[in-house]
């Protein structure tokens, strides 16, 4: 293994998947975080006030944005916020199949305790689960699919329903490797998604040989036209270029509004992608295997650029973590593959990594400045629920 | 006047520069190119910021260039400084190549560039003037030397005599946008028609210049991919086209 600058900061090393820049040693993540203290937070705040005054003028619709969501901490953040802006949004969403209990629980209660209209998309399953095997031989990616269609639902929904403004929480790309300023403002574009969420893969990369897909039954998971966008005035922006973004602190609000924490063993946080069946089990070790490192450094960094957590500290949480093991068979139930098929995929691709399936109970405790983040977390009693409302079939 | 985009490239890898000091990552080429080709730009600069004499990823870099497949107008400079390089050139898909360094002196310097007009026609041959004010004095990036320096009218004159294009690139206004003043027009001894201006542009500077200059183009340095309307927007307030 070649030697990797690694950050004098934080954890992130030079090979981060985003790509990732340094100035005497700094990473870009880092610089572009500490930018946060010195950026004029009231007048950025204002130009989005001014941004979505000049959006609802073009609006024809009852709606004045559109917000996708998954029923996380953060989207209970951000709808809170943009009510707060007196905004009439309209909440849309992807059935991924990948939640659990708690992921429905979020994602009803967030509906019904703001009182919002909403929409949600559940895709033929069969397709989905062909597209999340193909994913899974050719890129060890099983959250592509839901990716492909969570970046691009809600821009056809926009687009049908003539909302002229969507509404994301997080940029990723600049919260966790600084990609661009916050002054840089950047939006939703077909090049963003496809180099930030997808990592490059497009649907197309996901239909012809070995997978029996037509491409006509995949228009959700394909982005619109750019010409149709550009026509349309059909904007999307990101909220956390807007306000100062700190995750734990907002995430553990949305507790008061009923939001359900997730116990995991995987991570500290308790409440990103609380409610998912795979983020902290199989993705985990998936990413782990192709970046070499998990969830769990990204959150332990995040805590670093807070100031609630020494990179000493983190960096012995980091290899508590790493070593957490994972249960993987729900998954490959839910995508029907027999012991023998999971047990072939992990001799062939997993065979490095064997000490780290099966069942764990242990968590560990972050550090104190960490800890009063934490509110009271829960267990999954299900997984992989197809649909939930009040009864899970 | 025509509107373009700059793209760094080095390594593999395409990367935002702000200020001519600080990197940050953008991404992967072939999906850069290829949303620059369908939001419509009108020509695209690659360029390999290769500062000093040390550029081991000149190969690995053309083998990637040489895959794209677009039908904008590429342009390409960055490490240029043999003839062997300029053979490699052969294999990529651009329209037009670019100088930078290599035009500030030397014979060897002046005979490449001689060799690169015979090759491709003068109309393909564009020079590069990155630059910077200091107390209101003139000087100019030398990337071989990797320092900025002064130029003599004569050294202007004969880097005017050499190029169809000439690009002046503001390093201290790069990435910032609309912080280009456009002082150096009143500086250089260039017909404005054969100019392009980068560095600190925005959509109000570009307005501004389409009205009150007869500039051949201008390239916006970062925020081309900043959102999917920036091309179609500026093109529409500004009036080009």
């Amino acid at each position: 293994m070649q030697n990797l600058i690694e950050c004098k900061k934080c954890l992130y090393k030079e090979d981060h998947p985003f790509g990732l820049t340094f100035k005497n040693g700094i990473c870009s993540g880092c610089i572009t975080h500490y930018e946060k203290d010195n950026l004029n937070w009231i007048s950025i705040k204002e130009s989005l006030e001014a941004l979505i005054y000049k959006q609802r003028k073009l609006s024809n619709s009852y709606y004045d944005c559109l917000i996708p969501v998954k029923g996380d901490a953060e989207d209970y953040f951000v709808v809170n916020k943009l009510l707060e802006m007196d905004l009439k949004p309209l909440l849309v969403s992807v059935n991924d199949y990948f939640f659990n209990d708690i992921g429905w629980h979020n994602f009803q209660n967030l509906i019904t305790h703001f009182d919002l209209d909403s929409l949600i998309y559940t895709p033929n399953e069969v397709i989905y689960k062909e597209l999340v095997r193909t994913s899974l031989r050719r890129y060890m990616n099983i959250m592509l699919p839901s990716h492909l269609l969570f970046t691009s639902f809600p821009v056809h929904v926009a687009l049908q329903r003539k909302i002229p403004l969507i509404i994301w929480g997080q940029l990723q790309s600049v919260e966790q490797v600084g990609k661009f300023s916050h002054l840089d403002q950047v939006r939703m574009s077909r090049w963003n998604r496809r180099e930030h969420d997808l990592f490059g893969l497009e649907i197309d990369k996901l239909i012809g040989t070995g997978s029996q897909l037509n491409e006509n039954l995949l228009d959700y998971y394909k982005y619109p036209k750019t010409g149709e966008i550009q026509r349309s005035g059909l904007i999307g922006i990101y909220l956390s270029n807007y306000l100062r973004w700190d995750p734990l602190d907002q995430n553990a609000a949305s507790t008061k509004f009923g939001f359900k924490p997730q116990k995991n063993n995987s991570s500290f946080d308790i409440y990103e992608r609380a409610g998912s069946s795979v983020y902290y089990g199989f993705h985990d070790l998936l990413k782990l295997k192709k970046q070499g490192y998990r969830k769990s450094t990204d959150h332990l960094v995040r805590e670093i650029r807070h100031g609630r957590i020494k990179k000493s500290d983190a960096k012995k949480i980091q290899a508590k973590y790493k070593n957490s093991k994972v249960e993987i068979k729900d998954f490959f139930d839910w995508l029907e593959v027999e012991e023998s098929g999971r047990n072939w995929f992990i001799q062939h691709h997993l065979s490095d990594l064997t000490n780290l399936i099966g069942i764990n109970n242990k968590s560990f405790k972050a550090v104190d400045d960490i800890d009063k983040y934490l509110h009271q977390a829960f267990k999954a009693k299900a997984t992989f629920i197809r649909y939930g409302k009040e009864v899970y079939l | 006047m025509r509107l373009g985009s700059c793209i760094l490239f080095y390594n593999n890898y395409c990367y935002l520069s702000y200020g001519w000091n600080f990197q940050r990552p953008l991404g992967r080429l072939h999906d850069i190119i290829s949303s620059l080709d369908e939001y419509e730009v009108d020509e695209i600069l690659i360029i390999r910021p290769v500062r000093g004499t040390n550029d081991p990823y000149w190969d690995k870099d053309i083998k990637e260039i040489s895959n794209l497949n677009i039908s904008t107008p590429l342009l390409f400079g960055g490490g240029i400084r043999s003839k062997r390089r300029l053979k490699d050139l052969h294999s990529l898909p651009i329209e037009r190549v670019l100088f930078s360094s290599c035009s500030f002196g030397t014979k060897k310097d002046i005979s490449l560039i001689e060799e690169a007009t015979k090759v491709f026609g003068r109309q393909a041959i564009v020079g590069c003037l990155p630059y910077k004010f200091e107390n209101d004095n003139l000087f100019f990036f030398h990337s071989r030397k990797n320092t900025f320096l002064t130029l003599t009218e004569k050294e202007l004159e004969l880097f005017d005599s050499l190029f169809n294009e000439v690009i002046l690139f503001d390093c201290e206004s790069e990435g910032f946008i609309n912080q280009n003043t456009l002082k150096i027009l009143e500086r250089v001894p260039f017909k404005q028609d054969k100019l392009i201006v980068s560095g600190g542009i925005g959509r109000e500077l570009i307005k501004k210049m389409n009205t009150k200059c007869s500039l051949a183009a201008v390239y916006i340095e970062n925020s081309t991919l900043f959102e999917e309307q920036k091309i179609k927007s500026i093109k529409r307030y500004a009036k080009l086209n």
